[in-house]
């Protein structure tokens, strides 16, 4: 499979006046074509950045200060502002956390997908609508003609989704950045959702997904590979089954460790102090003051990211090294 | 020397809080002179009962109305009917000092560490203010109290100066949870504890509350929609919708064996940490969304998502009833559906 998305080497920092916020220290992640990529991480690892610095949707304070983010062999950083507004939407699209904050409060239902429809597509208003309904249809929504006349706040969370989810896929774009969908919604209607996007990948209507979430358990079932953030790097990256089954990096396997899980009683696992103040980083490796194998050479130099198995890349200087795993 | 030991035996056994059909509505106001035209159920017939020392927990989706339960346990909500009695006594009708006595004994944890602290107060205030209601201790024997119940939650004398702001999330639950104990409460009610927190923050938290209660041998009402927590924390469970109970039992029974089909559903819609478990293609996934609470449906709340409803589930409304020693449940088919396995 050839790469439809490689970033490398991917710096965004905040001007803010406390100072420098170092959000991406140099983020390497690279997504297949028909692949679905998981990006975990806690709050404030840099998750979102990523996504937003890969639309290149940065605002100031924020700014993204170096590497490329080639998408179908083009930098998108080097793209003018034009050509940008032709890939998002059409070539990648996104949908978020909050989808009902994320819809335009005051529009119905109709006319924001219709004027998406039409944004990315060259179709008439009654081509757009007809497309409009398909699409509803096909994510599970009842009724589609109804919910088209409804304004976003008449929508549960799940049914706005469903409405999202079928504007960002209605331009069949190659790439859809998924920011962490179902976080803001019930066990219950986030099964629903997760059903319905492995349906829409099996019917072709997604093609590769980049799929943002701080839940480990979703990660694991949705996703073909999974990237971990720490402190605005990718720390480790591998396939699903590696990160879960043999963790190099002390931090993945930590985070593993501190999950409660159906069945298992004993004490959570801790990792002892902070996340890491991006304005003041810590020398070295960033997870170095909490890191239980910890050496001299974590405080001096920053672990490059490199492959160590067939794939499976990690950002730590003992992740090769046998008696430390 | 024994009638002590069977005292302390005697109680571990018995409750200290039992709830009998306790019933908060919200009247719904409309037309041009606001006349009550129906009632929002939050909580509509709820009886559980609370063993000395044991973690209960509640389980439900956002709006079943488990906030609602807890804070009216606490008569921080005055209930539409129904009794409470905690440790025997019925605190509805407690008011003055009774009440004050009863708040003294049941504290409680909200969600959000955030709003729970006074952005103008220093710790120290924050975390004395109990001491300051409840007790006549001088000024010297408070700022030790403090002091110890800070350093039982893992913070420190250089924290007691601080402003809440000055601290992450999981430090403002950690001083949250020190003013709620601070009192030694026999009851103390935790509203998602650690819903606003990272995982690992979380585990740290939860880690807490459980050597904590060791310590102080609390009794804990656990409110969660995450399963997984309740799970690790709770020795027995309740499973909420909609208002109502539809399952009641201990942790062990309700993970082997969940009876009521809502239950069977939420436990399958966890998704787990383990990657090819297969759970993706047994998982049962549940039609539709939770009913408006002002116009619940007919019969079992449930039948409308259900996806082994009959007619009769759409009748007549299936009540709470023990099948099993401690497992409670409130479907018309349990057994039926046990036997399809």
């Amino acid at each position: 499979m050839e790469k439809l998305l490689d970033v490398r080497d991917l710096r965004t920092y905040f001007y803010t006046y406390r100072g420098v916020v170092k959000a991406l220290n140099g983020v390497y992640l690279t997504i297949k074509d028909g692949e679905v990529v998981g990006l975990v991480g806690e709050t404030g690892s840099g998750k979102s950045v990523t996504a937003r610095s890969i639309m290149r949707l940065i605002d100031p304070p924020g700014r993204i200060v170096g590497g490329n983010v080639f998408f179908e062999g083009r930098d998108l950083l080097k793209l003018s502002d034009g050509e940008m507004m032709k890939i998002r939407g059409r070539k990648i699209s996104m949908i978020f956390q909050e989808p009902v904050i994320a819809l335009n409060p005051v529009l119905t239902i109709r006319t924001q997908i219709i004027e998406t429809i039409m944004a990315n597509r060259d179709v008439s208003v009654n081509e757009a609508e007809e497309i409009a309904l398909e699409l509803l249809e096909a994510v599970g929504l009842p009724n589609p003609k109804m919910i088209m006349k409804r304004y976003p706040f008449e929508l549960s969370g799940g049914m706005a989704q469903r409405v999202f989810i079928a504007m960002a896929i209605s331009a069949n774009p190659r790439l859809l950045i998924a920011d962490e969908p179902t976080s803001s919604l019930d066990v219950t209607i986030q099964a629903q959702i997760l059903d319905l996007l492995n349906r829409l990948m099996e019917e072709g209507r997604i093609s590769s997904m980049l799929y943002i979430t701080h839940d480990l358990g979703v990660a694991a079932e949705l996703c073909h590979r999974i990237a971990v953030m720490y402190g605005g790097r990718v720390i480790e990256f591998a396939s699903t089954e590696e990160i879960f089954k043999e963790p190099l990096h002390p931090y993945t396997r930590s985070l593993l460790k501190a999950i409660p899980r159906l069945g298992y009683y004993d004490e959570l696992y801790t990792i002892p102090g902070r996340v890491p103040d991006l304005v003041n980083p810590p020398s070295g490796c960033m997870f170095h003051p909490r890191c239980p194998y910890m050496k001299d050479v974590c405080k001096k130099e920053i672990p490059e990211y490199v492959e160590i198995d067939n794939s499976h890349y990690v950002a730590c200087h003992f992740a090769g090294v046998k008696d430390v795993r | 020397m024994w009638h002590v030991i069977l005292r302390v035996l005697k109680m571990l056994d018995e409750d200290i809080l039992v709830v009998k059909d306790l019933k908060k509505y919200y009247p719904i106001r409309g037309g041009l002179l606001l006349r009550i035209v129906g009632y929002v159920k939050a909580v509509d017939g709820v009886s559980f009962n609370v063993k000395y020392r044991e973690t209960f927990g509640i389980v439900g989706e956002s709006g079943c109305g488990k906030t609602t339960l807890a804070r009216t346990i606490l008569r921080l909500i005055e209930p539409t009917g129904g009794e409470i009695y905690f440790e025997g006594e019925n605190i509805l009708s407690y008011k003055g000092e009774k009440l004050k006595d009863f708040r003294r004994k049941a504290q409680i944890v909200f969600q959000n560490p955030y709003m729970a602290l006074h952005p103008r107060k220093i710790v120290r205030d924050i975390v004395s203010e109990p001491l300051k209601i409840h007790t006549d201790l001088s000024k010297e024997d408070i700022y030790d109290r403090v002091l110890e119940m800070l350093e039982k939650v893992g913070l420190s004398e250089e924290h007691m100066f601080r402003y809440p702001h000055e601290f992450s999330g999981g430090q403002r639950q950690r001083i949250v949870i020190a003013r709620a104990l601070i009192l030694n409460p026999k009851l103390l009610v935790l509203d998602e504890p650690t819903a606003a927190l990272d995982v690992s923050v979380q585990a740290k938290i939860l880690n807490l509350l459980k050597s904590l209660q060791k310590e102080f041998k609390t009794t804990y009402l656990l409110i969660s929609h995450n399963l997984s927590i309740i799970d690790y924390m709770c020795d027995r469970i309740a499973v909420m919708y909609l208002g109502k109970f539809f399952e009641i039992a201990s942790k062990r029974d309700l993970f082997k064996r969940q009876l009521h089909p809502y239950t069977k559903a939420l436990i399958s819609a966890i998704p787990l940490p383990e990657p090819d478990s297969g759970r993706r293609e047994r998982r049962i996934i549940l039609r539709g969304e939770v009913p408006s609470p002002i116009n619940p449906p007919s019969g079992c709340y449930f039948s409308t998502r259900c996806p082994y409803a009959q007619p009769l589930c759409r009748e007549e409304e299936p009540r709470l009833e023990e099948v099993d020693e401690g497992h409670f449940v409130a479907c018309h088919y349990w057994r039926e559906l046990e036997d399809l396995g």
